[in-house]
């Protein structure tokens, strides 16, 4: 049987293309704020006194700190009913009517330096791959977005690739 | 505060040891939280009428992110502050809900030199007590040597 494509002329225009240029100034607090939401207590990224002693010099955030620069922040007001948000990204804003629901699927990240409080971390985002398959919840898009992570002396501190799944 | 483990030395790793094991059950606050620090909005993570009224689910979506954040953890637990996650992937398999009991592993695969450099392959995987894997991947990390 051969399945009805999802992937119209408007969503795959979406592949390459790029989002705007972000930027924020990374403090203390934000990287002890992750590390509680993740109930990761590793001094590492908490306790300067231990911190500065360690090849780090200080405290540097957790790995996935990324996290937290990914989704731009937006209106409540102005979100779906569904909680989804314009502005999460290029993935979330690729035209899918009727697929509602949308799963993180895949990340891929390769680290370069650390992550310091003081850093402005500049991110963009590139859709690089669209594509359908059907599984355990019917018709599944993939969206697959690249990222890059970089601090205020143009270094890079995180490489990233990510998927996720809009299904109905 | 945890004490921090000391970091293994790259010559101390052989392919098949297996990493001490990283025990987490996310409740819905854990999902609240981490929802409101990434800013991820959508409701089935945090509204659970939402999720299981309107997405079928048995309960708060536990967020694929939070898991690969769970596997960061369980790395960076075992290098210590003189290892270094160089890489990490992962593909989210299976759902998990609030409430289920996550047990984080890694297994080490490949262990070789590169430039002078000791890196050590991980596979690294979510697992729920019934056995079913809701997250796997793999990782590469860095570990000094031993006359280093």
């Amino acid at each position: 049987m051969v399945e009805e494509s999802h992937l119209t002329p408007e969503l795959m225009a979406c592949v390459g293309r790029t989002g705007p240029k972000r930027s924020i100034d990374v403090t203390e607090r934000d990287i002890y704020r992750f590390s509680l939401s993740t109930g990761d207590k590793n001094p590492l990224w908490r306790d300067e006194e231990f911190a500065k002693d360690t090849p780090n010099g200080g405290i540097v955030a957790p790995p996935f700190f990324t996290t937290t620069v990914a989704l731009e922040e937006e209106e409540i007001d102005e979100l779906e009913e569904s909680g989804i948000g314009s502005k999460m990204g290029l993935k979330m804003a690729a035209p899918a009517p009727g697929f509602i629901g949308a799963i993180a699927t895949s990340r891929e990240m390769e680290f370069g330096v650390p992550i310091r409080p003081g850093d402005t971390i500049t991110v963009q985002e590139k859709i690089v791959d669209i594509y359908e398959k059907h599984g355990r919840l019917g018709p599944m898009i993939f969206i697959v977005s690249e990222f890059t992570y970089t601090n205020q002396r143009g270094e890079v501190a995180v490489r990233e690739r990510s998927a996720i799944i809009r299904h109905r | 505060m945890t004490t921090i483990a000391t970091t293994p030395r790259y010559e101390d790793i052989a392919v098949g040891l297996e990493l001490p094991v990283l025990t987490k059950q996310p409740r819905e606050i854990d999902l609240f939280l981490f929802s409101a620090v990434t800013w991820d909005t959508h409701r089935t993570h945090w509204d659970i009428p939402y999720a299981t009224e309107k997405e079928n689910l048995p309960g708060g979506l536990v967020h694929g992110h939070l898991q690969g954040a769970y596997l960061g953890q369980l790395l960076t637990d075992w290098l210590g502050p003189e290892g270094r996650l160089v890489r990490l992937g992962y593909q989210n398999r299976a759902m998990a809900i609030q409430g289920d009991q996550l047990d984080c592993k890694a297994r080490v695969t490949e262990r070789r030199e590169e430039d002078g450099r000791g890196l050590v392959v991980l596979q690294v995987w979510v697992e729920k007590p019934s056995g079913e894997v809701t997250t796997t991947g793999e990782a590469t990390v860095e570990l000094p040597k031993r006359d280093a």
